[in-house]
Order: structure tokens, then C-alpha cells, then sequence
């Protein structure tokens, strides 16, 4: 098989970093949070960028998110998502959790150096 | 409350199905908009702009199968058509079907005439308080008349007993013949169950024989073993649904009739009880499960390829 250069993405993670992007910069439509997270990312995420839109419905459900109608820089109509309370309240929350879960992995994994 | 909170949005996500998968070709279609913008400003041709503006967004077939599913309520979909599927190969196969259901009937109707039966002689204990404590006497002899309303304790002044027994182990001695009745009738019933199972056994056998190209394409197709195993599931369960009402009518008619036949042996027991419905119910529902399990395993086996060169 071969090797990928780029990452995939763990379950789940997509849905953070949404979160995170809407935190950080407010109201954005699906194109925007795509941009933004390849940018942050350095181009290292692979995405189909219309996976977004998936995260998007699942984030709304749970109400992390809402949606409302507006019109974007090119003058297009488009939905805009901005982040609710209880959105930010989950961010918090699973950042932590992240960070936990990938310190103990970080740990776990480093731990190649002593061989018997 | 998250699980409850995402049901309700789903539901109400069902409801306008419609309009939201519009808004989101809408937004797809804004999206890759964008993208080729984007990469015609860097230069790209229109052409190019816009190949690399699909491979950005994704498989737009894969992605409306992710939304409708994450909108909406995936297992019911899926339940739904096979239900459908299901419904129209028993169709096509009425034999198959009656042959079944009769089966299922009948399985379920003997078993449950015969739980109730088993239920009540070997059971069943008697309808009071402590059953244990209920003894009776032997009276030998008697000093004087007994009078009802004297307390109970009276009765030891004055009379003579031979024998104490406790109504429970009389009762078993006075039963002990309809009790025979009871365990042979359970052996039948035992007898006509495994009957019914061969019987669900060689028909769904023979159902997966008859179904050997569908499945061998549905495989060549790239379905899943599980998949198969659930295609050939799924028309037991359909049959199952139906024989289960048809059975359940029919074991409270058998009941009714075995009862008023047989009725001293049973002292009159009318046994339409629902748990032993419910109970025989289950037991058919595991044993046709079971014996409908062992061929959808082997139309995992089935090789596409061999199917496919038949043709």
C-alpha cells in the first residue's frame, strides 16, 4: 500500500476543527471554513472539502451551530454557520479531551527507545 | 440529553428533506464556484480550474448519499427497503411463503397450547398465600361436633389424626397422572419444533439455492458478507412478522379447542395466557432465526465468479 504524505482524518476531528475555526473567526459559509482550515492546517489536511458540509449538519443538530443566509464577498447568496453557547461550551470540552488523548498516544508511542 | 437532542433535529430534518437537500446543492454548487474562482485566479485555465475545483469537493454522488443519511434516519431507510425488497420476493415466491408461514403457525400454536398446558400442571402453584402452609388431615376419630365459627385450634381437642399432608404434595399425588400427560405432550411439542425447524431450515435452504445468482451479482457488486447473510435474513423476518399473527390466532383457537376436548384432564383450563404466547412467540422467533442463519452463511460462500460465468 501506499504511503500517504498527507493525513487523513480521525473520526471526529473534522467537527473540531469546524468548531474551532468558527470560534476563532465568526460567521463563515462552508467555502470559507475550508480555506481556513487548509491554510491553519499548511495545506497538510486532506479534505474533500464537501465532507464539511456533513460535519456542518452534524454540528447543527447537537446545536453547536447555526445557520442563517447572507451574502458572500463575491456577492452569492450563502449560508452562513456562526457558533452557538453551547457550541463553544462542547469546544472547550473536546479540546481538553483532545489534548489528553493525544499526550497519553504522544507518550505511548515515544516510548520506542529501550529494547531488550 | 445530546442523543435525544440529535432525534429531534433528525426528525425535523426528515420533515423538510426537501428544501434542505436544495439548500445544500445550493451550497455545493457555491462551493465549487468558489474553488474554481480561486484557482483561476492562480493562473489555471478554465478547464484546469474546474478539474481541480471537483477533486477539492469530493465525489458530489458520495457526498448527497453522507447528507441525506446524516439528515435523515439511515437504519429506517434501509429497513424500509428491504421490507419492500423482502415483501416483493415472497411474492414471487408464494410456495415458499405459505410454506413458512404455515410452519410458523403451527409452531407457535402447538407450543404455546403446550406451555400453557405444562404451565399450569407442573407450575403452576395453587391460588392462595403460602401454599406450602395448607395441610390436610386425617381424621380418625371425632369427640362431639365440630361447629364452623369455633376457632380452628379446637379441633385438635377433640380428634384423633392419622396423617398430615401438605396440600401441595397432595395435589401432586391426585395430578400425578395428568402430569404424565403434561411431560409426554411437552415431548411432542419438542418433537413438533425441531420439525419446524428442519422445515424453515430446508425451505430458506433451498430459497438461498434458487437466489444463488442474485447473490453471486449482488457479491460481484461489492456487497459485504454481512450484507448477503442480512438479504437472506431479512425475507425470514418478513415471513416471520406474518406467521406470527397467523400463529398467534391460530394457538388461541388450538387452545380453546384442546381445552374443551381434553377438559377433565385439564380441569377446565382455558390457557389463552399471554406470556406463554409471548414465550412460545420467542422460542419460534430463535429457532427459525437459527435455522435460517446456517444457509445465509452459506450464501457468504457463494463465488461471484462461478456465478457470473453461468450466464
Amino acid at each position: 500500500m501506499r504511503r500517504k504524505a498527507k493525513l487523513d482524518l480521525l473520526q471526529g476531528t473534522l467537527d473540531l476543527m469546524v468548531l474551532r475555526t468558527l470560534a476563532t473567526i465568526g460567521p463563515l459559509h462552508g467555502y470559507g471554513i475550508a480555506r481556513r482550515i487548509e491554510q491553519v492546517s499548511g495545506e497538510n489536511v486532506v479534505l474533500n472539502q464537501g465532507t464539511i458540509y456533513i460535519s456542518l449538519v452534524r454540528l447543527e443538530h447537537q446545536g453547536w451551530i447555526k445557520t442563517k443566509w447572507g451574502v458572500s464577498e463575491n456577492n452569492r447568496r450563502a449560508k452562513f454557520y456562526s457558533i452557538t453557547k453551547a457550541g463553544e461550551k462542547q469546544l472547550t470540552a473536546a479540546t481538553v479531551n483532545w489534548e489528553r488523548i493525544s499526550s497519553m498516544i504522544g507518550r505511548v508511542l515515544a516510548d520506542g527507545g529501550v529494547e531488550t | 440529553m445530546t442523543p435525544l437532542r440529535e432525534f429531534f433535529a433528525r426528525i425535523s430534518s426528515a420533515v423538510r428533506r426537501d428544501h434542505l437537500k436544495r439548500e445544500f446543492e445550493d451550497e455545493l454548487a457555491t462551493h465549487l464556484e468558489m474553488l474554481i474562482g480561486d484557482a483561476r485566479q492562480r493562473g489555471l485555465s478554465e478547464a484546469d480550474a474546474r478539474y481541480e475545483a471537483l477533486r477539492k469537493l469530493g465525489q458530489p454522488v458520495s457526498l448527497r448519499e453522507q447528507h441525506h443519511d446524516a439528515r435523515g434516519f439511515p437504519l429506517l431507510d434501509a429497513l424500509v427497503n428491504d421490507s419492500r425488497f423482502a415483501i416483493r420476493m415472497l411474492l414471487k415466491t408464494p410456495a415458499f411463503t405459505v410454506v413458512v408461514t404455515l410452519t410458523l403457525a403451527l409452531g407457535i400454536g402447538a407450543n404455546t397450547a403446550l406451555f400453557s398446558i405444562v404451565d399450569n400442571l407442573l407450575l403452576r402453584s395453587l391460588p392462595v398465600r403460602d401454599p406450602d402452609r395448607l395441610v390436610q388431615l386425617q381424621v380418625v376419630q371425632m369427640i362431639g361436633s365440630v361447629r364452623n365459627d369455633k376457632p380452628l385450634a379446637s379441633l385438635f381437642d377433640r380428634a384423633m389424626f392419622l396423617g398430615i399432608t401438605t396440600l401441595s404434595e397432595a395435589s401432586n399425588q391426585s395430578i400425578a397422572k395428568e402430569r404424565m400427560v403434561a411431560v409426554v405432550s411437552g415431548f411432542f411439542g419438542l418433537l413438533g419444533l425441531s420439525l419446524a425447524c428442519m422445515g424453515i431450515f430446508g425451505v430458506a435452504a433451498g430459497s438461498v439455492t434458487h437466489r444463488t445468482k442474485e447473490l453471486g451479482i449482488r457479491r460481484a457488486l461489492g456487497a459485504s458478507g454481512k450484507s448477503v447473510i442480512w438479504a437472506c435474513l431479512r425475507e425470514t423476518l418478513v415471513v416471520l412478522m406474518v406467521g406470527l399473527i397467523i400463529g398467534a390466532v391460530c394457538a388461541a383457537a388450538l387452545v380453546r379447542v384442546s381445552a374443551s376436548v381434553v377438559n377433565d384432564l385439564l380441569f377446565g383450563i382455558t390457557a389463552t395466557d399471554i406470556t406463554n404466547l409471548i414465550a412460545a412467540i420467542a422460542l419460534m422467533v430463535v429457532v427459525a432465526l437459527a435455522a435460517c442463519t446456517l444457509p445465509a452463511l452459506r450464501a457468504t460462500r457463494i463465488d461471484p465468479l462461478a456465478v457470473l460465468k453461468e450466464e
